[in-house]
């Protein structure tokens, strides 16, 4: 290889583009020649300009002239996508987590189906079954039939005078849930959705049957305390 | 899968804010790209304003599994070479400098002598490059001052890594020589 060479090699060594065995043939020949030597400094040296030169961006008011006015014909020419389209786009972008919680929520809406669906129908739900408090245990029965004798107490509990005979009452297989409408639900949730989280007041009754209590979940709100009760508190 | 898929993908489904997402993300090196290649302001902004609307015809084209960066190179240069070849008639002439670009305060060039030094600088760069062939000015670009690899730079232009190598290495030489020459001083 010739100087002329050299000096071409000495301008790709500055990005690395020489394979070593070259590179060390281009660093024993700038070793033992000046000219090339210099020519080598040079380089580097017309290098660095170009480097700095990186640092020099687009206009920024040229960049909002491109901006704006690309979209402005975007906005003008927006393709018409078919519904089949847009389904494809929609499908094909990556939302594993969305269809996961789909896939979970369609479980659990299926669950709950099959659960109401093995539920009494209403009409046996609608009256407790009369608690005979002669299959107490005596000690219970015992002291219930002391305060019966004052004639208050009836030894079953009150069923209204309505109860048709021909009405089954039953008692519930399993734990009846009751859960506001859709409605009511929507229109809590709009209540507080511009509030802090409320406090949660919990009133249980215990009703004649064991198996029946009944629940209220009741927001408790600063401005309007609820009535204090006999045994509330 | 690339960075870009989620924005393109929304882009697809017509989507402007993500399209304009990729928009100010690829500005920058389109713009840039455009300014050095042509010099020329209105025509830089021609081009880039192409490229972006090309970028949109043809979102539903793209490998999602590829950057879109190598493409909008690669249609930058594409526009650049035809923006050339459409005013040899009437040539509009270099109109633009880099001095505007300059950090106006703060950093190594806030210094007023070292500012005109760079301002002087980079205009006749600008100038050198303009005396470059075509694909020698596209290369160098691409590779010296985007600092993309040879081996993209390649791809982007359609040609082998040798013939870039080489296209490098002449523009290298030819920019010395002319630095050398305008700025009156041995580089």
């Amino acid at each position: 290889m010739n100087c002329k060479d050299f000096e071409r090699l000495s301008a790709l060594d500055l990005s690395g583009e020489l394979s070593p065995k070259v590179s060390a043939q281009l660093r024993s020949h700038l070793a033992s020649c000046d000219a090339c030597r210099r020519f080598a400094d040079g380089m580097r040296a017309s290098r660095e300009v170009l480097e700095s030169w990186r640092a020099a961006t687009s206009p920024e008011e040229l960049m909002a002239e491109v901006r704006r006015s690309v979209l402005a014909r975007v906005s003008e020419a927006r393709p018409a996508l078919s519904f089949r389209e847009r389904l494809e786009l929609i499908f094909r972008a990556p939302r594993a987590p969305l269809f996961g919680s789909m896939a979970a929520a369609a479980v659990i809406a299926v669950a709950i189906w099959l659960t109401r669906s093995q539920l009494p129908s209403s009409n046996t739900l609608a009256r407790p079954e009369p608690v005979d408090i002669a299959a107490k245990p005596a000690s219970v029965a015992n002291s219930e039939r002391a305060e019966g004798a004052t004639g208050e107490q009836s030894e079953k509990l009150p069923i209204p005078a309505d109860a048709s005979a021909g009405t089954k009452l039953a008692r519930p297989a399993s734990p009846i849930f009751v859960r506001p409408s859709r409605t009511a639900a929507a229109k809590v949730a709009h209540n507080y959705s511009q509030r802090p989280a409320p406090i949660l007041r919990r009133i249980e009754l215990q009703t004649a049957d064991p198996n029946i209590r009944i629940i209220w979940l009741i927001p408790r709100e600063a401005r309007r305390p609820l009535p204090e009760g006999p045994h509330g508190g | 899968m690339s960075a870009d898929q989620p924005l393109i993908a929304r882009a697809k489904a017509g989507e402007i804010e993500a399209f304009e997402a990729l928009l100010f993300r690829y500005q920058r090196q389109v713009l840039g790209t455009a300014l050095r290649f042509l010099a020329n302001r209105d025509d830089a902004r021609d081009a880039a304003q192409e490229v972006f609307l090309k970028l949109y015809r043809h979102l539903r084209d793209l490998d999602p599994e590829r950057p879109v960066a190598p493409w909008l190179y690669r249609v930058t240069i594409n526009v650049c070479h035809d923006i050339v070849r459409r005013r040899r008639g009437a040539f509009s002439g270099a109109d633009f400098t880099w001095a505007e670009s300059m950090p106006q305060t703060g950093g190594p060039d806030a210094d007023p002598g070292r500012r005109l030094i760079l301002e002087e600088e980079w205009r006749t760069l600008q100038q050198a490059l303009a005396t470059l062939p075509e694909k020698e000015r596209a290369a160098i670009i691409l590779r010296d001052v985007e600092e993309l690899e040879t081996r993209e730079v390649a791809q982007i232009l359609g040609t082998s890594e040798v013939t870039v190598r080489s296209h490098i290495s002449r523009a290298r030489m030819k920019i010395k020589r002319h630095l050398e020459r305008m700025l009156g001083r041995r580089l």
